[in-house]
């Protein structure tokens, strides 16, 4: 019994200032904003006070098209790029997998595009995409398909898909990093049994290898959504929303209403929304950990 | 049915030589053990008539078709693996099914022939389970009904009994051979032990370093080994083997510690061939023991003594050699003691280093 | 077309593989080796229009710019001290509050590591302001504290997560033989968890460092000038400012990944055996 006590009690001890932390700059942080989005809040025109307003924020938020757009934008960058980085980062990991030479030099270049910061990224593809000197533009020139250099972050449909390249640049690589070590967790006794057993290709494919890595497939596609949906540095960097809002995502939308608008009761609205979406996906992703997190002891 | 024939095969990986220009036939309805120590190239060997390797050189028949470029999944063959490597996200029913779907069976005859395999082996009970819910022994006779259930032209398995407990072991060991008889169909058993490859096989080959040594029936092969490894390999405790030479005029084979008479028809043999060094091999259980000094025998100390409840293990020291002996148990001896042995001179093998000339 | 034999579909592919790793290659690097290029073009050949791939002679004026005019290498420390700052500051908190979450008993184990991976995964955006708000309260705008706090926070999900994966593995009997000398869960940590955990720490540690250095959205908001400002900010937001020609941005760009990319390629093993702590059971 004494034990036990003792164990509890230095638990807390160590427990207790990284509590401190979270409670602080995490916790009080979202209460607060959640707090916020029930008032209205204007703080640049001098403090007029702060009325309560009850749900109108969210209201005004859900009849506004403006919002709904942005929420429409986002929904298309995270289902059109975790879908595309998942297929590359799959093909990636499988000709990681069956190349034996290769493999070491492979992993040390693909680490290499999750390892740069978003911020740098949205820089470089910038430059990349430059309506003048943009190699982009200059590489499709002379291969013929386009005659004179294209815009891409300057016309609305065209931007948005640059992000999505930009972003699936960086996270395929994430993805492919995950996927590959799913595939050489599976022994490879179970392939040879297969092969002997009449399968071919494709059969093991999807009879073995798909059913084999479906948990850490879960585990990367709903991590990678939820971090789509807070995707914010790369459509800061790149486009800042634009051109109009044609890339206005959540996060980059909530923020400027804190610091441009200085709307804090709206701007903190959308934060709790995004907030919310989030909240159900990790969810989802924390059920799914659950397996795992069986202590022994 | 079909034969398995091996002509002139050899495979290697990179600078290593796995198997050695190996040819030999597996016949057909025979369950053929291939036995060798670790590494000796007997797993590459079944690979290779697996498919999973395609050989350097040689080539490979399943019955009378030339299998070198046919992959693995179109050599009507059927493969136990020593991990069972069982698909631990399917249910056992979908384990054994699993050939029949990759086969394109239609659903009814897969759900008749599973249930058929399943009774035979004696687990219809198991169906409906995982793998990872299964002992050893469940896991392999899955594993066995996977490969049944397809009717193979040729059975490979890979050492399928080495993850079980002793006495599993023994008990399968009926069980696979009897399974055998009923199914009739070609068998190569792959195993380092052995005297699982003794009981088992119809018909044992012995592999070291890659090369194939020898190929017979489990009897000849222990009476007449052909070489000193393979005396040394087969039975357990292993044969005795001294070192030493033969001296043509007296009939003797000398050695430091030891001058021993040979048999006139053995020394006769010996003196046509001309040999002077030579190894003298004698089984324990050919050697003679007595308590008690007899005309003729030598007198040796006994340093160990090994029970092993039907009989006696002992060794005997001569000088340099340690000579290894069986005996009945209600012999009166003790450690450091004094022990008179002979051996039983229709049982003796003569090597010449490596190659055996005369027999018993 | 003829049917292939077994032989020659296995070398097919394997061909179509290596040809794929080489593609693989060519997509990860080209955009980091552009962006080299870049940043080597003597001042002017940056912006050519058809666009000139090999500039006629190397040059370092961009960098020799940023560094003198721009000041770059104080933000590059800026972002150094941050970020390493938050990773010692991430191992000691992590560690301890890994090792209470794996291997001692109370009554909240698991609610705690839930609560803990939720903070991790919450959008920035819903706490930006108040933060914002707090951190000025407190003094601190502006500074490295006022930084390092916050991305402390955030890199504490991870590191807890991974290290009280590393944590769990460790045989349990350490705990017992020390309760045998009188047990002191802190000596117990400190003198026998601690040192066996290096691969851990190393993992945990990396990532910390990575996150805090990419971190941008608070590193933005709560810093002003180049008294704290990180390199990735001062990269997003100089340009606007100074008009900076291309060829000097580029050269900002390659400062800040250097750093990040030595220690990345330095200690990948480490870097992966963090990310796929966990995820890959069975």
């Amino acid at each position: 019994m004494k034990i036990k006590l003792k164990e509890t009690w230095y638990a807390y001890l160590f427990l207790i200032p990284t509590f401190i932390g979270i409670a602080t700059f995490a916790f009080f942080p979202i209460a607060s904003s959640f707090w916020w989005s029930l008032h209205e809040l204007r703080y640049r025109i001098k403090w007029t006070g702060m009325p309560f307003v009850g749900l109108a924020n969210y209201v005004w938020a859900f009849t506004t098209p403006d919002i709904w757009g942005s929420l429409g934008y986002t929904l298309y960058f995270v289902a059109v790029s975790v879908t595309l980085e998942f297929l590359i980062g799959l093909g990636m990991a499988l000709a990681m997998f069956h190349t034996f030479r290769l493999r070491g030099i492979l992993r040390a270049v693909v680490i290499i595009p999750w390892a740069v910061p978003a911020i740098i990224q949205a820089s470089m593809w910038k430059w990349m995409f430059h309506p003048d000197a943009g190699v982009i533009s200059d590489i499709l020139m002379r291969i013929g398909l386009i005659s004179r250099p294209v815009n891409f972050l300057g016309e609305p449909i065209l931007a948005m898909h640059s992000v999505i390249l930009a972003d699936v640049w960086k996270t395929s690589s994430f993805m492919a990093i995950m996927l590959f070590a799913g595939l050489a967790s599976i022994p490879q006794d179970i392939y040879d049994s297969a092969k002997v057993d009449g399968a071919r290709m494709w059969f093991r494919f999807r009879h073995i290898t798909l059913p084999l890595m479906f948990p850490i497939i879960l585990v990367a596609l709903l991590f990678r959504t939820m971090d789509a949906f807070r995707v914010f540095d790369l459509v800061y960097g790149l486009t800042g929303g634009g051109p109009g809002t044609s890339t206005e995502v959540l996060s980059t939308f909530s923020y400027k209403f804190y610091f441009s608008y200085a709307r804090f009761g709206q701007g903190s609205t959308l934060a709790i929304v995004i907030f919310l979406i989030i909240l159900i996906i990790s969810a989802l992703y924390i059920r799914n950990l659950q397996k795992s997190l069986r202590f022994r002891r | 049915m079909a034969d398995v024939r091996l002509e002139k095969v050899t495979k290697t990986f990179g600078k290593v030589v796995a198997v050695s220009d190996a040819s030999l036939t597996f016949k057909d309805k025979q369950l053929t053990t291939v036995v060798g120590p670790s590494g000796c190239g007997k797993t590459t060997l079944l690979r290779l008539v697996a498919g999973l390797e395609i050989p350097t050189s040689g080539n490979i028949y399943i019955g009378d078709k030339l299998v070198n470029e046919v992959p693995p999944w179109d050599r009507n063959i059927a493969m136990v693996f020593q991990s069972y490597a069982l698909y631990p996200h399917m249910k056992v029913f979908d384990n054994i099914a699993f050939p029949l779907k990759a086969a394109k069976c239609p659903k009814e005859e897969i759900r008749r022939r599973v249930k058929q395999t399943a009774e035979l082996l004696e687990i219809p009970e198991l169906l409906e389970r995982r793998p990872r819910e299964l002992s050893g022994g469940q896991m392999q006779r899955v594993a066995i009904g996977r490969a049944i259930v397809r009717e193979p032209e040729v059975f490979l398995m890979d050492e399928p009994l080495s993850n079980l407990d002793a006495k599993l072991r023994v008990y399968m060991r009926a069980e696979i051979k009897k399974l055998q008889r009923v199914l009739g169909v070609t068998t190569i058993y792959v195993t380092h032990d052995q005297a699982e490859a003794m009981t088992i096989g119809d018909t044992l080959v012995i592999m070291n370093k890659g090369i194939i040594c020898c190929m017979g029936d489990p009897d000849t092969v222990y009476s007449e080994p052909i070489d000193t490894f393979v005396a040394t390999f087969i039975g357990s405790p292993a044969m005795n083997l001294l070192e030493g030479d033969f001296e043509s005029q007296k009939g003797l084979f000398v050695t430091e510690s030891l001058e021993y008479k040979l048999p006139s028809d053995v020394a006769d043999v010996m003196k046509e061939k001309g040999l002077s060094k030579v190894i003298v091999g004698i089984r324990p259980e050919d050697v003679i023991v007595s308590d008690s000094k007899v005309q003729g025998f030598i007198d040796t100390e006994v340093y160990m003594i090994e029970p092993l409840g039907r009989e006696l293990l002992l060794s005997l020291k001569l000088g340099d050699h340690i000579i290894k002996a069986i005996t009945p148990p209600d012999i009166k001896l003790k450690i450091g003691g004094d022990a008179w042995m002979r051996f039983d001179d229709k049982k003796l093998h003569i090597f010449d280093r490596k190659t055996e000339r005369i027999v018993v | 077309m003829p049917s292939l034999s077994y032989r020659q579909k296995r070398l097919l592919g394997q061909v179509a593989a290596y040809i794929v790793g080489a593609i693989i290659i060519v997509y990860c690097l080209s955009p980091i080796a552009w962006i080299l290029l870049t940043s080597i073009k003597p001042p002017g050949q940056e912006i050519e229009i058809p666009v000139r791939y090999i500039p006629s002679y190397i040059s370092f004026e961009n960098y020799w710019g940023m560094i003198s005019k721009i000041q770059f290498l104080s933000y590059l420390r800026n972002s150094i001290i941050i970020a390493s700052v938050t990773t010692i500051l991430v191992l000691a908190l992590g560690s301890l509050s890994a090792y209470a979450i794996s291997r001692l008993r109370f009554r909240f184990r698991t609610a705690s590591l839930v609560t803990i991976l939720v903070v991790g995964m919450m959008p920035g955006i819903v706490m930006i302001a108040p933060v914002f708000f707090l951190i000025r309260e407190l003094g601190l705008i502006n500074s490295y504290l006022g930084v390092i706090i916050p991305h402390t926070i955030f890199a504490l999900p991870v590191a807890v997560w991974l290290l009280a994966s590393y944590f769990a593995q460790l045989p349990f009997d350490l705990e017992d033989a020390a309760k045998v000398d009188g047990y002191n869960p802190f000596k117990v940590y400190y003198k026998i968890i601690m040192p066996l955990s290096a691969p851990g720490l190393f993992s945990a540690g990396i990532l910390a460092f990575i996150s805090s250095w990419g971190e941008f959205m608070f590193a933005l908001t709560i810093t002003h000038d180049i008294n704290a400002r990180t390199a990735l900010v001062a990269i997003a937001t100089l340009p606007g400012a100074f008009h900076l020609r291309w060829g000097w941005i580029t050269a900002g760009v390659v400062l800040s990944l250097l750093p990040i990319l030595i220690i990345v390629l330095v200690f990948q093993k480490w870097v992966i055996q963090g990310l796929t702590a966990g995820a890959v059971k069975y």
